[in-house]
């Protein structure tokens, strides 16, 4: 049994002559754990859960996957939101539930029914006729309804209202596979902060801090979200 | 959500013993009676399973809830149990309400003045 369910080694991206987008990170996170990636813009929140999906290659630096390196095997256990639009605009959501199917030998697809059916999603609806909102939860609900053992959730809740929100940090909790890590990545930390067990400050391409949040309140006596503004100053 | 508000630069499990605490004290849950599996309860309040299942785990500690093997928790069957726990938070409560009067050099006769005049306006 690996201890960590991801595992970087000196981990470091860079995409052409210039600054490291991603500067030798080193880190080991836990099975069972709901972790937050925090960074601005830019600091290589994205570059990270990219490289650990295998869609890029590190420049220099191992990553483990539950003791493998990202691949074919690696792909059955992650399950990935990308932060922009992964489904076909032409697809209905029936078609778009077929593919998970195809794709996904954990895809629970009564479950993603039934919290489909909950928002009043139609199946036979195409996926461009969707509010923002409704394609975002639907994007949502596919990730969660697989039994991955590594979620990993680029900006969920980024550009959402507040209702919309809820609902996805509710899916979220409700959803994900007992001793299995969700990694979510935003800059909305105040959002988020409740649902977190650890976080990662992130900042040029370097880990500036990995620690849990509660102890960051008990020992700092502030939230998260403050904290993260006392690191970012500029 | 729900009605659950924290305030998130205090550790939020200890918020979660202190809010179960008020709401047994006040009788919202029965004697012997079942309580919510901590994923039912981290959606409800909007929180990490780990922090709730460490607050319960608190208040297990604490004799306030028991685990039957296999079937979750309930609510302590403990005779004058909400008692005990309004007894805990008025002493708590008294405690800083006079740490802060005395730190502000009032002295016994004050406090109690200040509490008489705040009883007799409500």
């Amino acid at each position: 049994m690996n201890e960590y369910i991801l595992e970087t080694k000196g981990l470091t991206k860079v995409y052409s002559g210039s600054k490291p987008a991603l500067d030798t990170v080193s880190l080991g996170i836990e099975k069972g754990r709901i972790v937050g990636l925090l960074g601005p813009n830019g600091s290589g929140k994205t570059t990270l859960i990219k490289l650990v999906n295998g869609l890029l290659s590190p420049t220099s630096g191992e990553i483990l996957i539950d003791g493998m390196a990202p691949g074919v095997e690696t792909k059955k256990i992650v399950s990935y939101l990308p932060d922009k639009d992964f489904l076909a605009s032409w697809m209905t959501v029936k078609q778009a539930l077929d593919y998970f199917c195809d794709f996904f030998a954990d895809f629970r697809r009564e479950r993603a029914e039934k919290m489909l059916s909950n928002l009043g999603i139609e199946q036979n609806q195409k996926i461009k006729t969707l509010s923002k909102g409704n394609r975002e939860k639907v994007a949502l609900i596919l990730t969660m309804s697989r039994e991955a053992k590594l979620y990993l959730l680029d900006e969920p809740i980024a550009g959402v209202d507040p209702a919309t929100r809820d609902y996805i940090l509710n899916t979220i909790i409700s959803n994900y596979a007992e001793n299995s890590t969700v990694i979510i990545s935003t800059h909305l930390i105040a959002d988020v902060e409740p649902v977190l067990n650890d976080v990662i400050f992130i900042k040029d391409g370097r880990i500036e801090m990995f620690r849990s949040a509660e102890e960051i309140r008990e020992a700092e006596g502030k939230s998260v979200d403050a904290l993260f503004r006392e690191v970012y100053r500029w | 959500m729900s009605d659950w508000k924290f305030d998130s630069s205090k550790p939020i499990f200890r918020q979660i013993c202190d809010r179960i605490k008020s709401d047994v004290a006040s009788g919202k849950y029965g004697k012997g009676e079942k309580f919510p599996s901590v994923r039912d309860l981290a959606v409800e309040i909007g929180v990490n399973p780990n922090t709730v299942q460490r607050a319960l785990a608190e208040l297990e500690a604490e004799g306030i809830l028991e685990t039957k093997r296999g079937d979750g928790r309930y609510l302590s069957g403990e005779a004058g149990l909400a008692t005990r726990l309004t007894d805990d938070i008025a002493n708590d409560a008294c405690r800083r309400f006079v740490a802060s009067m005395r730190s502000m050099g009032l002295s016994d006769e004050d406090i109690i003045a200040v509490l008489q005049r705040e009883l007799t306006k409500q």
